[in-house]
Formats: C-alpha cells, structure tokens, sequence
C-alpha cells in the first residue's frame, strides 16, 4: 500500500506530493494556523506529539482509510513544536480512482485524527513569550 | 510500587508536570480503577477523566485491561491535532 506518515518540526513548506499518473482524483488539506484562538491573537501555534503513538495512529488511520474508501494513495504531514500564524501545519493528500470515495476519505480522516492521534496545540499569544 | 503516568496538553498544565505519581493499592489494577486513582489522588483532572483514555505502550486500552506495572502508561485527554 501506498502510504507516507510523518511528523516534522515546524511549518510544512515545498512539499508537492508524488506524481498521480493513473489518479481519477486527487484530494489535498493544508491546515492553516489561524491568527485567533478564542478570540485572541497569537503569534503561532507550539504542537506536541506523544510519540511514537502519534505516528502509530497516523499509520493505524491511513491503512483503515486505504481499506475502507478503496484509496490509491495517502499522505499524512503534520508539524511538531512552532507554527507560526498563516504557515501551515498539516497536509493531507489523497490520491483515489473517483472523487466520491476521496472526499468522503479525507472528511473521516481528519475527523478521526481529531480523535485519535495524541497530538496538542498550545496557542502563543501575542506579546507573550514562548513557553509561557 | 508506584505507577507513572504521562500528561499531555491540558492535563499536564493542569498538574504543572508531564506526568504523575499513583501509589499501587495492593490490588490488581486495570485502566479503569487508575482512572478511578487518577481522579481520586488528583482531583483537579477530575472533570477530565471521563472523556479522557488510558494509552499502555502506545496504543488505546480498554478499562479492562490489566497493569503489571512495567508498562508505559499516558492519559490521553482531548486531542486537537490538525
């Protein structure tokens, strides 16, 4: 199966994903850090994994995922420590043969990370140091 | 013997420490008799504990399963990833 999970530090950048030759559908999320938490500024957003459990969920998700919508190909990026407001921090590609099974792969897949993989984000306020 | 469980995100603020100490009773300990330990030596993850899940050597484990104490255990509390 083709499946690529990985955690990397900081914001996400220049990452094209594979060539889709024989794709009928090719499905791509970029999370963005927002420039509000609860209303208030922030500078960024500080992301804490518990690992290796989180990239154990990541890969349990992305197997289920490939089995259950009949996928070609998935990829899972998602940042640990700072991301900075606008800059992003999590990218999800799905590659199927249609666009139904895709769409509906990638809404339960961001669903079921929200749930399952032991992954925290901490807002960094405006005018407060990091860590704090 | 004394168990340790690791803290994340709000739970680990709450505490002010990545983890937390629960002294073994004496008797055999499943996930949910810690949970029920957590809320009892730490009553201000109290409100935490139901929505929250007891990870034994990374990976989910239901209230039924035993500790024998040589695990590594993490209360998993409210996820927010993405």
């Amino acid at each position: 199966m083709n499946i690529t999970v990985e955690l990397r530090d900081g914001p996400l950048v220049g990452w094209s994903g594979p060539p889709e030759a024989h794709a009928g559908a090719v499905v791509r999320f970029e999370g963005i850090v927002r420039p509000q938490e609860d209303g208030r500024s922030i500078s960024g957003l500080d992301y804490t994994a518990y690992e290796p459990m989180a990239s154990r969920e990541l890969k349990r998700l992305a197997d289920s995922a490939m089995c259950d919508f009949d996928l070609q190909s998935i990829t899972v990026l998602h940042s640990r420590g700072f991301v900075p407001v606008g800059r992003c921090s999590f990218i999800l590609l799905i590659v199927a043969m249609h666009r139904r099974p895709a769409l509906a792969a990638m809404d339960w897949f961001i669903d079921a990370l929200k749930r399952d993989v032991p992954i925290w984000k901490h807002p960094v306020w405006v005018n407060t140091v990091k860590g704090l | 013997m004394i168990l340790t469980v690791k803290l994340f995100g709000p739970a680990a603020r709450i505490i002010g420490s990545p983890e937390l100490h629960i002294p073994e009773s004496g008797a055999a300990l499943t996930c949910g008799t810690l949970r029920l330990a957590i809320a009892r030596h730490y009553p201000q993850l109290a409100e935490l504990i139901p929505s929250g899940r007891i990870a034994v050597n990374h990976s989910y484990a239901s209230d039924e399963i035993v500790l024998t104490g040589g695990e590594e255990i993490a209360l998993i509390h409210a996820v927010s990833g993405g």
